[in-house]
């Protein structure tokens, strides 16, 4: 991860090579696979402090309690988002944008 | 690595000098042995092996500030803020202001001021993220704003007010004693650049040229026995017996002539100065309902709601167990779960709230990281261990469909190991909590009261929530829910009676305590008298009215009312006593300045849009 970023080249030429292998199918692949384990690490992180709710999901409580079951998973479900949106915006922008990515360097991500 | 100019003054470097072996703490001033891994290795700044030869890096080495010199022009400050690039709302070092006499004999004393690098640095210790570090390489202690989270936690524990919370950045950085000038043998910026030979820098116990003292205490300076701060004075001036603060802080400092001890330096009978409360005769009681919103908004619904959900867990586990039948599984097969999963619901909210107390909320999972001795990390794991039994043995209770596949013994025993450690998880995660507000340099909060206030809501709030549940079912199912309450008014009672013994019993520590916690108190009667006076008859008279219904049975739309009356009164009194709890406290910082550091001209800029101006340097509120 210690490749040179996109913002930090100033000549024409080196930017346009850059870019080049930026935009290739396989830096856009190691960038999905990126992105996804970015999005795995911080949603177990953030499954710590929900999971209990998220589990009401295999729930069936009858009556009048269904809509409550609905509302505490709803709940569960927003407080998730809440801890990880950032945590995958913040680690996307350090770790993925703008950088050529290698595929044996995948793992520091985690 | 740090460029030295052509033709830097002398004075600009570090002197060469002979130390002793230990400070006045008695500890070594040589930080590593000769013969340790980190001997003979250096910082390396940015990669560059290129540093001067020192043979004093391995030294503890301190500001030295002689108050006599010092004319506050604030030129350190200046440099300080070049070499660091900060903004205008922090300081890394400031200049403070104590005054004293009466005209024409009036006296002002002049304090600079940075992180004193501390042998027993509370901000590492209290750091959950683990963002400090004692360098062996001049004892500097350094903070990585990369790592840190913007809890503040260490701007709380250190008595200087040295590390300064950024609220735009979102998180604490500090002075770190300008570790790349002294690897070319410079000074920090701000040594370098006083002009009066006011500040001065080098191994810790050794007296610059034209100084005379060397001593650890000054007029507005904290117990030094809290951290152990590297920096010697020198004051020699004579000063009046009291002086006051500049800034709008509620504190004076009053010399001790009567228990002054004689000995080398010291003037006939002079004593040193402690701080004491400014008294406001003329101050009347006030309410200052918005004032009592604070940054910490969000810890007052955390820790409430904590507090009630490990109350009303212990409740539904431990009712059965002790005699309470109508609080069972078994009477309320969904109720009873529905009942846990809210329990789970309102203890994530306040997690969610906890976080949104960060600077940098997403990444929370780093409170962790400090389990040994931050009490902040042992807080936060012992409450995510409390939310997960809970979780555990909510899930096995409602869905235990779910676990077929296992033997039925395995499930219930399970169920049984989880609660029981939840049940005792719980009141831990409070203890650690408490723990939290420990904090000498806040000495309103350094009390046991902490404790019983914390306990205290656990057994009001938690009963009072199953009561909230299951009165309104039991009343659908058209079962009897008075012996509920009047079971249920125990803990209530007891919660109530334990936080107004411990009100009581601070009170009376804060009369006999130092300035800063007499100072506070003084605010508490005050500014917040009217609140304070009118959360402590509630909690009275809810107290009584609790005891009451628990001997004379209460049914029917008119007790049913009471009963949500008192609801209604003691959770809003909750949260009122808990947010006085975090306002009224008065930290023992430095002195500030007529604009710089006072918090009435900071109030006074927000108010009147002067603080919009970013050059002003207020710092901004929202966070």
């Amino acid at each position: 991860m210690k490749q040179k970023r996109f913002n930090a080249i100033e000549n024409d030429l080196e930017r346009a090579v850059f870019l080049a292998e930026y935009n290739s199918r396989r830096q856009r692949s190691l960038r999905l696979s990126a992105i996804l384990m970015i999005a795995a690490k911080h949603g177990l992180r953030g499954l710590l402090y929900v999971w209990p709710l998220v589990i009401l999901l295999f729930v069936d409580f009858s009556g009048v309690w269904s809509g409550l079951r609905l509302l505490l998973l709803g709940l569960g479900v927003v407080a998730w988002f809440r801890f990880i949106h950032n945590s995958v915006r913040d680690d996307y922008t350090r770790f993925v944008a703008g950088v050529l990515l290698e595929p044996g360097k995948l793992g520091r991500i985690l | 690595m740090f460029k030295v100019r052509d033709q830097e003054p002398d004075y600009a470097f570090v002197p060469n000098v002979q130390a002793p072996e230990t400070s006045c703490y008695g500890r070594p001033i040589q930080l590593v042995d000769e013969n340790d891994p980190l001997a003979g290795q250096s910082l390396n700044i940015n990669g560059d092996s290129g540093i001067g030869d020192n043979p004093n890096r391995y030294k503890q080495h301190g500001f030295y500030f002689n108050a006599d010199n010092c004319i506050a022009c604030h030129a350190c400050e200046a440099a300080c803020a070049e070499k660091n690039d900060t903004p205008a709302h922090l300081a890394f070092r400031s200049v403070g202001y104590l005054e004293g006499g009466s005209y024409p004999a009036v006296k002002r004393l002049n304090i600079s001021m940075a992180c004193n690098h501390c042998d027993n640095p509370v901000c590492l210790k209290g750091c959950p993220t683990r963002a400090y570090t004692k360098f062996a390489e001049y004892g500097a202690v350094l903070q990585d704003p990369d790592i840190c989270f913007g809890c503040g936690y260490c701007t709380w524990v250190c008595p200087y007010n040295a590390p300064q919370l950024d609220p735009k950045a979102g998180h604490v950085s500090k002075c770190n004693m300008c570790v790349d000038r002294l690897e070319v043998g410079l000074k920090p910026a701000c040594a370098s650049a006083c002009l009066g030979g006011a500040l001065d820098f080098g191994v810790i116990e050794t007296t610059p040229e034209v100084c005379e003292q060397l001593e650890t205490r000054i007029p507005g300076f904290p117990d030094t026995s809290i951290t152990q701060p590297n920096i010697r004075f020198q004051q020699t001036g004579s000063l009046p017996r009291e002086m006051y603060r500049t800034d709008s802080t509620p504190l004076r400092y009053i010399r001790d002539d009567q228990n002054a001890k004689p000995g080398p330096g010291i003037k006939g009978g002079q004593g040193q100065y402690r701080s004491a409360a400014k008294t406001h005769s003329n101050k009347s009681r006030s309410w200052s309902l918005s004032s009592l919103r604070s940054r910490e908004d969000p810890l007052v619904l955390f820790t409430l709601t904590t507090q009630a959900v490990v109350g009303a867990f212990l409740v539904l586990f431990l009712g059965p167990v002790s005699g309470l039948q109508g609080l069972d599984f078994q009477v309320h097969p969904v109720a009873f779960p529905v009942a846990l999963f809210s329990m789970i619901a309102l203890l994530t909210f306040g997690l969610v709230m906890s976080t949104l107390h960060l600077g940098r909320p997403h990444r929370f999972y780093r409170a962790f990281n400090n389990l040994r001795y931050s009490p902040v990390s042992r807080e936060v794991a012992a409450v995510a261990l409390f939310y997960n039994l809970l979780g555990v043995y909510a899930v096995l209770t409602a869905m235990p469909q779910l676990f077929n596949w296992l033997p039925e013994g395995l499930v219930s025993f399970v169920r049984e190991a989880s609660g029981w450690l939840a049940a005792v998880a719980g009141p831990a995660a409070l203890y650690f909590m408490h723990c939290i507000y420990r904090i000498p340099a806040r000495p309103y909060w350094n009390h046991w009261q902490v404790l019983t206030a914390f306990y205290g809501s656990m057994l009001t709030l938690g009963p009072l929530f199953a009561a909230l549940f299951f009165v309104p079912v039991m009343l659908a199912q058209g079962l009897d829910y008075v012996a509920l309450l009047q079971f249920l008014s125990l803990p209530i009672a007891l919660g109530l009676l334990l936080e107004g013994f411990g009100l009581y019993r601070h009170a009376r520590y804060l009369k006999s305590g130092v300035g800063e916690a007499d100072a506070a108190c003084q605010e508490q009667l005050t500014t917040f008298g009217r609140t304070y006076l009118a959360r402590n008859i509630g909690l009275g008279v809810n107290a009584v009215l609790v005891l009451a219904f628990a001997w004379i049975p209460l049914s029917g739309a008119v007790g049913l009312s009471l009963w949500a009356l008192i609801a209604v009164s003691i959770a809003g009194l909750a949260v009122v006593g808990r947010a006085l709890f975090y306002v009224v406290v008065i930290p023992t910082t430095m002195p500030g300045a007529f604009f710089w550091n006072n918090p009435g001209f900071q109030d006074h800029a927000r108010d009147s849009g002067l603080a919009e101006m970013q050059q002003v340097g207020v710092q901004i509120v929202v966070h």
